[in-house]
């Protein structure tokens, strides 16, 4: 049973099961793994593990070659982890032999929770210069619990409203500018047949996305993020009800069995000009290349009305990071590739490789769709509330969210109802002063 | 050996017993029996951050599964919707299963074909066949509907699982579908295992076709009904695939299709709670229980009507 | 419904009352006949409904398959299947996957079997305790029990080596095959086991060449149903092995799944090529249920 070729040694056995050793025994002589120790002079190996089978490709496409080249003594190898089940293998592989030397870990709650459970390394003293990364990327891979970072940023997330050009062109609309601007398109879009806009609306965390970028202005910005974690509003506050009834306000613009459409539906809806406006994620560009459909499209911030809390903004989030298994074999190697990755020269690459907005700055963004999203995320980021402060418990702020704006356009509930809602199911768990730090 | 000077069919040497017994027995508790029953007692844990213990604290997971919201709403909705499934399931696999297995019966090489076409459904994982059907339910690109307005049923041609009065059933109908092949081939063995004779013998009595079925054919597959019952009904209780293909995590459209098993993923580590393990555990030990009972009292009922049988 | 079961009870390879041969045949034409032969063969359209549209779509591109789902290729391209074969290293992952599944399905069955059959025929004490013990494996969330089986397996020494799944996918197996066994061995008649015993014939005997060949075609269709779920698996393999030399088959196809998009086209070729050694093993497989049919029913 043993014919296939071992790669990397077993390494250690849990005492915690020591009283099966009897039992078993003879199962243990016959694995016949032993440990074999490196012959010196050959390059070390650290293992990296991503959910995302993008940055695979991206890294193994000439990114990761630029390293080892300048490091011949070190070589990286990536393994990608289903997205689906990426946090349950990932607390195996930290927490057993085998597993990885750095890995991508989702940035708030996820990368807290991990930092809890001391299988990660914080790297704040290990990276020697942290000054480029804004504080956005940083607070999203920075520990609840003790305020420590683990993880180098990996790169930040937009969402913005995606249009497609051609339509506007051909019923000559402009960018609309106000809120009501913003109406009176979709009034014209939707008279001419065409839907005005597509949303996921089968998922909530979609929904919950849509939801941030058309609400955030209007339940005042930044400003009211700080209040909430501040402990001095929740969401049943007006202004915070107000931004869910924007859901119910484009109701009428929604694609038809809105709540039927799935993340790839939504994508070909509007890359074969089905639907004209998409409010989502920066990680669109990619899609809508991948698909290979001829779209001509922009991206605009949702305008504001003049009588909302907060001037436009960019919502953003911390896209996850890069974290150090504290069991790691080789803490050396790990530092010296972690130092790299927090480097302008890697971010530069990756970025650019992966069609997204960069943690740091020193970066040059030439694809023209994400440069644009990036000049003003720099100019008027704000983050995204449910993503970086409603996902350290459950149930998920997000989903309660998605679940009730469903409801909403179901003609189940209304926005008052729903932020309630939304705020009972957060209670279960949060806590402002976990934020404290 | 030495069973055989006894002459007792029921009660072999206790060796021979052990030998038959044992290798399944070691296997099964050693690499099944002691991680889940290691996994069900993190429930009695608090955790913090993966694997993490803080301490042991008694039953206070279930307590705040009991007490608190939104369990109090998502448990008990939760539970509603696999028992409709149970219900759908039960209901439909075993007579659509029963009958096709009784027809194929009579056909020759064909059934074999039958049997090859009924079956592909399930070699397909259920991830991808949840995929398909979200294809092909679609009601903006979806050939189900296009066919339904083809030929002038526009009414039915609707959001299959964008409503929630539909979502559920269309789960229910593709899980039937998918698993049909089970209970095909299973009732088929069984009906192959009856003895000709006793159907000869009362052919010959003028007992008509009905009549035979309902009297000599239903009672000789009771067993096997029960077998695929309780299997269907353990199914039933922890389908997680093809709700999370159809409704993603959340059950969506607004919870219409989310079952325990969906709460279950919402607690573990997907979530990124400190406590993850610990509440994850309280659900599956929830769910363990109630399932070890049912499927406890439905064995006790098959057993008894089989003690009446013999 | 007369013809229902008198066919039923009828293999085709027993010699039947020459007088019954033209009887079913006339009443093959009859219109319930025909009825039923309608609703088998649509039923059987609506079974194969996702392989074809899987095969179909194999052969398109990922835009004509979120644009327009009904699998008709109007440009058939054969790049998806390329693409597939390069990116995910199949021959190698086909391997692995034959030898896992083949492995822990033998297992399963050849320590399942056994215990099957004394469960069911003979009496002991404690013989319900442990018929429900076994059971009892039937219903855990699978992944709830992953946490401590990685770390059983730690312990063993085996994460990286296939043993590792072969064992657990063998474990995993013995509740559903005891518990759909037992059902069937139940089932056959005492008088055979007795009038073997009495002719001499030990219990061993009596089991492996009496009893056994009596319920090979439900021990077909439970290797079936135990052989696919491992086939397709991909998270137990994610856990236990490291290496990409070791992967299988489902490890291979999650290859295409991206973060927000999932490569469909690359896919459904990915799909076609994973399914089709299940497809043959079926054929084969359910050549054997009725080989094993006749074979029982001639002794």
């Amino acid at each position: 049973m043993n014919s296939i070729p071992q790669r990397r040694p077993v390494l250690r056995r849990r005492a915690v099961l020591g009283g099966l050793s009897l039992a078993l025994g003879s199962a243990v002589i016959l694995s016949g793994c032993q440990a074999t120790p490196e012959p010196a002079g050959d390059p070390v190996t650290l293992t990296v593990w991503t959910w995302s089978n993008e940055a695979r490709e991206a890294l193994e496409d000439g990114v990761l070659e630029v390293f080892e080249e300048a490091n011949p003594t070190i070589d990286v190898e990536v393994l990608v982890q289903p997205d689906k089940d990426y946090q349950t293998l990932l607390t195996t592989g930290l927490a057993g032999s085998g597993g990885p030397d750095i890995a991508a870990i989702r940035s708030y709650g996820v990368i807290s929770s991990f930092a809890e459970s001391g299988n990660l390394t914080p790297i704040d003293d290990i990276i020697t210069d942290w000054a480029g990364f804004s504080d956005t990327a940083l607070a999203g891979v920075t520990a609840r619990g003790d305020g420590q970072i683990y993880a180098v940023p990996q790169g930040m997330q937009t969402a913005q409203v995606y249009y497609n050009k051609t339509i506007f062109d051909d019923l000559g609309l402009d960018v609309p500018t106000t809120w009501d601007e913003f109406l009176e398109v979709s009034e014209e879009i939707k008279a001419s047949g065409v839907a005005p806009i597509v949303i996921p609306g089968a998922v909530a965390g979609q929904i919950a996305l849509a939801g941030e970028v058309l609400g955030n202005a209007r339940r005042g910005g930044p400003e009211f993020t700080q209040e909430f974690v501040a402990g001095d509003v929740d969401l049943t506050d007006d202004a915070s009800v107000a931004s869910i009834e924007l859901m119910q306000e484009i109701q009428p613009y929604l694609v038809d069995n809105v709540t039927s459409v799935t993340l790839d539906e939504a994508v070909t809806i509007f890359a074969t000009g089905m639907a004209a406006m998409y409010p989502s994620g920066t990680w669109q560009v990619s899609s809508f290349a991948n698909l290979g459909a001829d779209l001509d499209y922009g991206t605009f911030n949702v305008p504001v009305d003049s009588s909302w809390p907060s001037d436009e903004v960019t919502v953003a989030y911390g896209d996850g990071g890069w974290a150090l298994s504290a069991r790691t074999e080789h803490p050396d190697e790990a530092a010296v590739f972690l130092n790299w990755l927090a480097s302008a020269e890697f971010a530069q690459l990756y970025a650019n490789k992966m069609s997204t907005i960069p943690a740091r700055d020193g970066v040059t963004i030439e694809n023209e769709y994400v440069a644009e999203m990036y000049d003003r995320f720099l100019a008027n980021p704000s983050t995204y509330l449910g993503l970086a402060y409603l996902r350290y418990g459950t149930p998920w702020g997000t989903d309660i969210y998605g679940e009730q704006v469903q409801k909403i356009w179901l003609g189940e509930q209304d926005a008052a109802g729903a932020a309630d809602a939304i705020q009972t199911g957060i209670d279960a768990w949060f806590d402002p002063a976990d934020f404290a730090n | 050996m030495t069973a055989k000077s006894t002459f007792d069919a029921k009660r072999p040497h206790p060796v021979v017993i052990a030998a038959f017994i044992i290798p399944a027995f070691v296997l099964f508790a050693v690499i099944l029996l002691y991680p889940m029953a290691a996994a069900l007692g993190f429930s009695l844990f608090e955790f913090k951050g993966g694997l993490n213990i803080v301490g042991f604290n008694w039953f206070q997971n279930f307590v705040v599964l009991f007490t608190q919201e939104p369990y109090v709403t998502q448990l008990p909705r939760a539970f509603a919707h696999n028992l409709a499934i149970l219900v759908g399931t039960l209901i439909l696999q075993n007579s659509i299963g029963l009958f096709l297995a009784v027809q194929l019966q009579r056909f020759g090489p064909l059934r074999r074909v039958f049997q090859v076409l009924y079956t592909t459904p399930y070699l397909v994982s259920p991830l991808v066949v949840g995929y398909l059907w979200t294809l092909l339910l679609s009601p903006t690109f979806g050939p189900v509907n296009a066919a339904l307005r083809a030929v002038g049923l526009d009414a039915l041609a609707l959001p299959w699982l964008g409503d929630p009065k539909t979502a559920l059933p269309v789960l229910i109908l593709v899980s039937v579908w998918q698993w049909i092949g089970f209970p095909v081939l299973l009732y088929g063995a069984a009906l192959a295992g009856q003895s000709p004779e006793i159907h000869e013998a009362a052919s010959i009595d003028g007992a008509s076709g009905w009549k035979r079925f309902v009297h000599i054919t239903l009672p000789l597959l009771t067993p096997v009904i029960g077998t695929v019952s309780i299997l269907t009904f353990i199914g039933a209780m922890e389908s997680f695939t093809l709700p999370y293909a159809f409704g993603g995590a959340t059950g969506s459209p607004a919870g219409a299709t989310d079952v325990l098993s969906l709460l279950f993923f919402r607690e573990s580590f997907h979530s990124g709670a400190s406590n993850a393990l610990g509440m994850s555990s309280a659900v599956a030990t929830v769910l363990f229980l109630f399932i070890l009972g049912g499927a406890v009292i439905a064995r006790r009922l098959l057993g008894r009507y089989e003690e009446n049988l013999t | 419904m007369t013809t229902m079961i008198e066919a039923s009870t009828l293999p085709e390879s027993r010699s039947l009352p020459t007088a019954r041969a033209p009887r079913r045949r006339r009443r093959r034409f009859s219109p319930e006949a025909v009825a039923i032969q309608l609703v088998l063969w649509v039923y059987a359209a609506i079974s194969i409904v996702p392989l074809l549209t899987m095969i179909g779509n194999s052969f398109r591109t990922h835009f004509e398959i979120a644009s327009d789902p009904w699998p008709i290729p109007t440009n058939p391209t054969v790049e998806n299947y390329v693409n597939a074969w390069v990116r995910a290293d199949f021959a190698t992952y086909a391997l692995n996957s034959v030898l896992i599944t083949v492995a822990s399905v033998l297992l399963s069955a050849v320590v399942s079997i056994p215990a099957a059959y004394a469960l069911a025929r003979w009496r002991f004490r404690g013989r319900g305790g442990l018929e429900s013990l076994f059971m009892s494996g039937l219903l855990i969330p699978f992944m709830l029990a992953i946490l401590p089986m990685f770390y059983l397996m730690d312990f063993l020494g085996l994460i990286d080596n296939p043993l590792s799944l072969i064992l657990i996918y063998a474990a995993n197996g013995i509740p559903f095959t005891i518990f759909i066994l037992t059902a069937f061995f139940r089932q056959l008649p005492g008088e055979l086991e007795e009038a073997a015993l009495i002719d001499g014939a030990s219990h061993l005997a009596v089991f492996w060449r009496v009893m056994l060949p009596l319920v090979r075609p439900a021990i077909a269709t439970v290797l079936i149903f135990r052989f696919v779920p491992i086939w397709n698996d991909f998270l137990m393999p994610l856990v236990m092995l490291r290496s990409r030399d070791n992967y299988t088959l489902g490890v291979g196809l999650t290859t295409f799944f991206g973060e927000y998009q999932t490569d469909w086209a690359s896919l459904f070729a990915g799909l076609v090529i994973a399914t089709v050694p299940l497809l043959v093993l079926f054929i084969i497989a359910t050549r054997q249920i009725i080989d094993g049919l006749t074979a029982g029913i001639g002794k």
